[in-house]
């Protein structure tokens, strides 16, 4: 069976999530498709698949319905990313397939497929078996090997859309998150809770975010105050991440924050109080005060590298 | 202008979630309305506070032992209260019902939750909005009414928030800070109580994904401890050190 993979990117580069998605494909399916709308082929050469479909605004794939429906002999995997959502439901749509969410194992079976999904904030993983038809994958982020095989000489296809978008929309005003690193495709993120007392304090904790090429993040409380934007709200109302690495810096581990964490491979958790409950969901711990801790953790950083050049 | 706000009931998440023969096991658990729809049904009911002339519907689809957090809605403010009378079993299935009920009423603005904290697809609403070809966005953190036929959201993308003006019919995944949630004061527990719930009969589809096992996910193997005197070795652990 045909796999078609959508490429999402940030500022013309690829994401990780992305790369995922392509290395699953390569193991399951020996007929990849990938669709993008990055026009740059320097870019795209490094997407490992056997044919390339460009198209002018993937968001937008509804409008390509006619000529994507040829490929109507495929299973669609792509990360589990807000523009994939919407995605996914488009292409559900034109293909009549059911979209299946949050895919941490995937499996090809003799007919129909296997897989696992995480639910109810990550306390459960349900198996599903999809035994006839085929089905759209939104891989959850972090679950599978990125392997950087490139050995594929895709064939590049470009589509142009004979219709109209269909919903009037005005945007007036774009805020830019100034994040460096998007919250949802970093492998190490920074998150801070109300024991950091004040927005003053961040400093501290972008300085070594910026160290370790990590994202920031932080708990509700902590954005609900202003001393952090509301798009850095990790937890069950906030967002849910599952970074390589998580590290909570006083921040006391209520089960609404854990919500939006615990699939983080590993956790450390940086807390004055022994007692926090986040010392029992981590892999790691520092008993300690932050204001002493994280200036220590740059410092050492900050040693490595210098011993290094 | 009617709202329509979809709603799931789920599990508090403090409860502790257990699956016995493949079924949750509901005796322990409290349920609420998902968080997000919380959030959505608020803003609706600040929206009609504002303009009286605005008619809010809630809809769940899911059974009777549901029709309690139904009534809650209409206590915090909604005028009526629909179910369709299927078991959730996914987030593909409840669209298409979702769907079947848009299809047969007016609404010019469908408020949902921007995932439901028990299937967490967070794909409901862009579903439904690909069957009835109405304009779905999500997750939205601000809703206002600009006229009859346009309510302006700020929508949070990948890298940016942007401040849009969309055309009705909407559909919108809400999340904070839209509204501050409501809690159902006595005279609203009182006009819900006399209050219909109305219940939708629909024939259970043929189910093409087979929910097969629920199982908790691993455990962390336990904690190590470092200090400020060897986080070093933590980091070196850790792989940081390049
Ligand atoms: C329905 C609902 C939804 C919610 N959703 C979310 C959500 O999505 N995300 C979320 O985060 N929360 C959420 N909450 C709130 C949650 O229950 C907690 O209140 C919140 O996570 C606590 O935030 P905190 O850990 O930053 O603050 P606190 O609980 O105040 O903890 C601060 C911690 O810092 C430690 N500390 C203090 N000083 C220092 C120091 N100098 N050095 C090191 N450590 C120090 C303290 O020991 C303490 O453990 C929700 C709550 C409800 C009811
Ligand atoms: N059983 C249900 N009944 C009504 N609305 C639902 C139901 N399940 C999900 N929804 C709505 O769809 C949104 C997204 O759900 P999901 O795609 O399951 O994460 C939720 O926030 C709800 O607003």
């Amino acid at each position: 069976m045909n796999c078609i993979v959508i490429i999402e990117s940030s500022n013309n580069k690829i994401e990780n999530s992305t790369f995922e998605c392509i290395s699953l494909a390569n193991k399951i399916s020996d007929n990849i498709i990938a669709i993008t709308d990055i026009n740059d082929e320097k870019i795209i050469k490094s997407i490992n698949a056997d044919t390339l479909i460009i198209i002018d605004d993937i968001e937008k794939i509804y409008l390509y319905d006619e000529e994507i429906k040829k490929y109507e002999d495929s299973f669609f995997i792509m990360s589990d990313s807000l523009m994939n959502k919407k995605i996914s439901s488009q292409l559900s749509e034109i293909f009549k397939l059911p979209v299946l969410s949050n895919i941490i194992d995937l499996k090809i079976l003799n007919s129909g497929f296997y897989c696992k999904s995480s639910s109810y904030n990550n306390n459960v993983i349900s198996g599903i078996n999809i035994q006839s038809g085929s089905c759209i994958f939104l891989i959850k982020n972090n679950s599978f090997d990125i392997d950087i095989l490139n050995n594929k000489k895709p064939e590049l296809i470009h589509l142009k859309s004979k219709k109209n978008h269909l919903f009037k929309m005005k945007i007036f005003n774009k805020k830019e998150i100034n994040n460096k690193i998007s919250l949802n495709d970093a492998k190490i993120v920074i998150s801070a809770g109300r024991g950091l007392k004040s927005a003053g304090n961040w400093e501290m904790i972008e300085k070594l975010a910026d160290l370790l090429g990590a994202a920031t993040a932080c708990s509700k409380p902590v954005s609900d105050l202003g001393w952090r934007p509301h798009s850095e709200h990790v937890g069950q109302t906030g967002i849910k991440i599952s970074p390589e690495i998580y590290f909570a810096v006083g921040i006391s581990g209520a089960i609404q924050h854990l919500a939006g964490v615990n699939s983080s491979k590993k956790i450390i958790v940086i807390n004055i109080d022994s007692d926090a409950p986040f010392f029992n969901n981590a892999d790691y711990g520092i008993i300690g005060d932050a204001f002493e801790i994280i200036p220590a953790i740059i410092e050492s950083l900050r040693k490595n590298i210098n011993d290094k050049s | 202008m009617d709202i329509l706000v979809c709603i799931s009931c789920v599990p508090d998440t403090t409860s502790k979630i257990i699956f016995n023969d493949n079924k949750l096991a509901k005796e322990d658990i409290q349920f609420i309305i998902g968080p997000y729809e919380d959030y959505a049904l608020s803003r609706a009911v600040e929206l009609k506070e504002e303009n009286k002339s605005i008619n809010i519907s809630v809809l769940n689809v899911g059974l009777e032992e549901n029709d309690s957090l139904l009534r809650r809605a209409l206590a915090v403010g909604a005028d009526s209260a629909f179910r369709i009378n299927v078991n959730p079993n996914d987030s593909n299935q409840v669209s298409s019902l979702i769907a079947d009920f848009v299809r047969g009423n007016k609404f010019d603005l469908i408020l949902m939750g921007k995932e439901s904290t028990d299937f967490n697809s967070g794909i409901v609403h862009h579903l439904v909005g690909s069957k009835v070809k109405f304009n779905s966005l999500s997750p939205v953190s601000s809703l206002s009414i600009v006229d009859n036929s346009t309510v302006e959201v700020n929508l949070e993308r990948k890298n940016s928030i942007e401040k849009i003006q969309v055309s009705t019919p909407v559909i919108l995944g809400c999340q904070e800070p839209i509204a501050d949630w409501k809690i159902p004061n006595m005279r609203g527990i009182m006009k819900a109580r006399s209050k219909e719930i109305n219940i939708i009969e629909k024939e259970e589809k043929e189910i093409k994904l087979k929910y097969e096992s629920f199982t908790s996910p691993p455990k962390r193997s336990g904690i190590k401890y470092f200090t400020k005197d060897n986080i070093s070795d933590l980091l070196e652990e850790l792989k940081i050190f390049k």
